[in-house]
């Protein structure tokens, strides 16, 4: 009586085992990977920022800078909102320079194409916007938006910074 | 249980696994011994150098409760009496403080510079323009802090 099915060659049923340990170790082998990968990935530098996303920054830090030394002169001032604006004055003149980027190197519309051109040239790409947010217990959050256009994307970079409420001079006493 | 030999054995697993995390190992020596040395970094690039004057200076300005500039030069005094100088020569950003060595913070400008406005007190920029053209230029500002955030 022949029997179909249950005759089997010498070694068939050792390699089938010899494949399923072979799986098994590539299984193992790539759960090995993760580490590797993860290793890799945390000994890498940061990567560093576009320099356009750097300039931006660098903006940013800038008004936020100003806005802490004037207030710190004057401690009524809160600076106000504002719609992007150009940084340095555009060519074609239409669009006011933004208040945190006038009276630089000692021109109303600060710096100067004429004066310094690589300096113009290399802001002229930047919009800055600020806003500013009362926020309960009397301080504000301001924030600064520098952006920017970087091959042919809208980008943009901001800063915030949290300010205390203006001081305002007293009310009561005597009035004259 | 049969003991198996040859490339599925658990040996041969286990050896493999072995060579895997000695080279991750290898790997993450390598790498942090090439990038994570800020000193190796700084000289590099520009950005980098940039990025060290920058971290540098605001380490000085929050410390700092008066400032005397020129267009060249900057003068920072602390509380304690102490000063910073930094200052543009050579096609080179430099800083000197007594007592310590001074440093070369960025190299390579063809022109640079302090500026301040009459309008915001205790507050200046800085500007630098690299020597080499297509280089990114630097515009920043600093608010002096005397010690306070």
């Amino acid at each position: 009586m022949i029997r179909f099915g249950t005759t089997r060659e010498p070694g068939c049923g050792h390699r089938g085992e010899s494949l399923l340990e072979l799986l098994l170790a590539a299984c193992l082998m790539t759960v090995a990977l993760v580490p590797l990968f993860q290793v890799y990935r945390l000994s890498r530098p940061p990567e560093r920022a576009s320099d356009m996303e750097f300039s931006a920054t660098l903006l940013a830090r800038h008004v936020i800078e100003r806005i802490v030394a004037l207030q710190k002169a004057d401690p009524a001032y809160l600076p106000g909102m504002t719609s992007e604006e150009p940084v340095v004055a555009p060519a074609d003149g239409f669009q006011p320079v933004s208040e945190h980027f006038r009276q630089l190197f000692g021109h109303e519309n600060g710096i100067d194409r004429s004066e310094m051109p690589a300096l113009y040239e290399s802001l002229e790409p930047f919009r800055c916007r600020v806003d500013t947010y009362y926020l309960d217990g009397g301080s504000y959050k301001i924030i600064v938006y520098i952006e920017y256009e970087e091959a042919g994307r809208p980008k943009r970079v901001f800063l915030e910074r949290l300010l205390p409420a203006p001081t305002t001079p007293s009310l009561t006493g005597d009035t004259p | 249980m049969t003991r198996r030999h040859g490339i599925g054995s658990i040996e041969m697993l286990l050896l493999a696994i072995f060579l895997l995390m000695l080279g991750a190992t290898l790997l993450m020596v390598w790498q942090f011994s090439r990038h994570t040395d800020p000193a190796t970094l700084q000289g590099k690039d520009l950005v980098g150098s940039y990025e060290k004057a920058v971290e540098t200076l605001a380490r000085d300005t929050r410390m700092a409760v008066s400032f005397l500039a020129g267009r060249e030069h900057l003068t920072l005094e602390t509380a304690s009496g102490t000063s910073v100088e930094w200052g543009f020569t050579d096609n080179a950003l430099r800083r000197s403080q007594a007592g310590q060595p001074p440093e070369i913070l960025v190299e390579g400008l063809r022109e640079g510079g302090f500026t301040t406005a009459s309008a915001t007190p205790d507050f200046f920029s800085i500007w630098m323009i690299p020597a080499e053209a297509g280089k990114m230029p630097l515009f920043t500002s600093f608010a002096l802090r005397g010690g306070r955030l």
